[in-house]
């Protein structure tokens, strides 16, 4: 790795950081949409059947990995949203047109994300926690639990700064939020279990990336079951290097002005 | 200013009958058969009204544009292909301001340091520096939103220059600069010039291009119509 590269993106890093934190409304919508979710969901579903494994609050504990991996997705969002702020103040182009190189800034730049998306998704589990009556988990499955979703953060930031990169605006990410978080969340095992899916959104579920994330914890953190590295952090990260990836070319693309 | 080896060493600047259109409708053209060489330790000034094509070139020079026809190199090599070697030896200086409005000035110096390639032991003099250069100095804790348009023209200026470029591109620099920053902002090309630096400067003031440039340019319709000595 050469060191400039790095020096490049610890800077990106540190700026995309205290981008986040100077950004109060953002940051507060980020941690108070979550909060909303698991109190109108989980007490609107108190009643759903997930099985006596989860506890007396059944389904309240069973939705917390749900709406965390949730607070992941959206804020994964946040992502691509900034990179369009930055194309709009020629900010962007002008670090492109410095000799660090687009796959290094997009890099420190995701790297920051994923930082806020695993303080975000923990406080979310920990509030949720709380809520639900601070029921038993598994210390020794954390580990696991913030690396699953600190890959999905990472691919799903990736994913929204591609799509920044390709519709350049505003409008564009906010269609990108409609259009595909939702379908994402509703379209995972994130809020029920797949067992009361009809078959087509089961099937769909199975290979979600937010259901790999959401597994890990569930199964780890919250019942201290094996992990399945290969159904679960192995394709998550290989999710990762593709998503990235995509967004490092087209990156690269948006060097060049005339394309 | 020297510059280490395995650098191509062609002059900073050479146009060959660059033409670049816009579409194809008749007059499209921004630039028309423009021959131009730029050497080191030179500063040429481009003038003309709107539309004249200063920004064009500029745009050409930097790589942020193809020819449409004939040829452009820095330093021997074609800028649009943006090579890495070429990256730390040219500022570019928009005429748009491209400055992050919620970091602050020190912030924002310290970023474009790293970027730039600058190593970690240089960066706090180079930014003291610029700082200095730029009379910035004490506004370096404050937002760059809360800065006035002429310091926000100067911090612009200072990002661009703190790699301390071969080759300085500035668009319309003196844009928002009262006489005292515009006075300040020749002498700094000035230094740069004589430090031997190659400058190219589009103005819309050939008083002080003349005064402060060693040709000046004049630009009509996306052609060069007088050249000489400024």
């Amino acid at each position: 790795m050469k060191r400039s590269g790095l020096d490049a993106m610890g800077a990106v890093f540190v700026r995309t950081a205290r981008a986040t934190l100077r950004r109060p409304v953002a940051l507060t919508f980020s941690f108070a949409q979550p909060l909303v979710w698991m109190l109108l969901f989980g007490f609107l579903f108190q009643s759903f059947p997930v099985g006596p494994q989860w506890g007396p609050n059944g389904y309240v504990v069973y939705v917390i990995p749900g709406i965390c991996a949730m607070s992941v997705l959206f804020g994964a969002s946040q992502s691509g949203i900034s990179l369009v702020r930055d194309m709009q103040t020629g900010v962007l182009r002008r670090f492109l047109a410095t000799p660090a190189g687009g796959t290094w800034i997009l890099l420190g730049k995701l790297s920051a994300d994923t930082a806020r998306l695993v303080v975000q998704a923990a406080i979310t589990l920990l509030v949720g926690w709380i809520l639900a009556g601070t029921p038993t988990l598994f210390w020794t499955r954390a580990p696991a639990t913030i690396l699953a979703y600190a890959l999905f953060g990472f691919a799903f930031s990736a994913l929204s700064c591609s799509v920044a990169l390709l519709a350049r605006s505003p409008e564009g990410m906010a269609a990108y939020v409609h259009l595909v978080n939702m379908p994402v969340l509703f379209l995972s095992g994130a809020l029920v279990p797949r067992r009361y899916m009809p078959v087509w959104i089961e099937t769909a579920s199975r290979w979600n990336p937010l259901t790999l994330a959401v597994d890990v914890c569930r199964r780890g953190l919250f019942r201290n079951r094996g992990l399945e590295p290969f159904r679960t952090l192995l394709p998550l990260a290989l999710i990762g290097i593709v998503l990235v990836s995509a967004a490092a070319i087209l990156m690269r693309r948006y060097e060049d002005p005339e394309a | 200013m020297a510059r280490s080896s395995g650098r191509t060493d062609g002059p900073p600047v050479r146009l060959e009958a660059a033409a670049k259109r816009f579409g194809e409708a008749a007059g499209a053209f921004a630039l028309e058969d423009t021959d131009l060489r730029v050497p080191k330790g030179r500063v040429v000034a481009l003038a003309g009204a709107n539309g004249s094509g200063k920004t064009t070139l500029l745009r050409l020079v930097a790589g942020d544009l193809r020819p449409t026809s004939g040829t452009v190199r820095v330093f021997g090599e074609d800028p649009a292909s943006r090579p890495a070697s070429l990256r730390s030896r040219i500022a570019y200086v928009t005429q748009s301001l491209a400055l992050d409005p919620e970091m602050r000035v020190a912030e924002s110096l310290a970023l474009f340091a790293a970027l730039s390639g600058i190593r970690r032991r240089a960066r706090a003099s180079r930014i003291e520096g610029a700082a200095e250069t730029f009379r910035l100095a004490s506004h370096l804790e404050k937002r760059v939103s809360r800065l006035s348009g002429g310091l926000k023209r100067r911090l612009h200026i200072a990002i661009g220059l703190l790699g301390e470029p071969e080759l300085i591109l500035l668009d319309e620099p003196a844009a928002g600069l009262d006489p005292e920053g515009q006075e300040l902002l020749w002498s700094i090309v000035e230094a740069r010039r004589a430090a031997g630096a190659a400058v190219l400067v589009s103005t819309h003031d050939p008083a002080s291009a003349e005064k402060h440039a060693d040709r000046l340019l004049l630009l009509r319709d996306g052609r060069i119509v007088s050249k000489g000595a400024a």
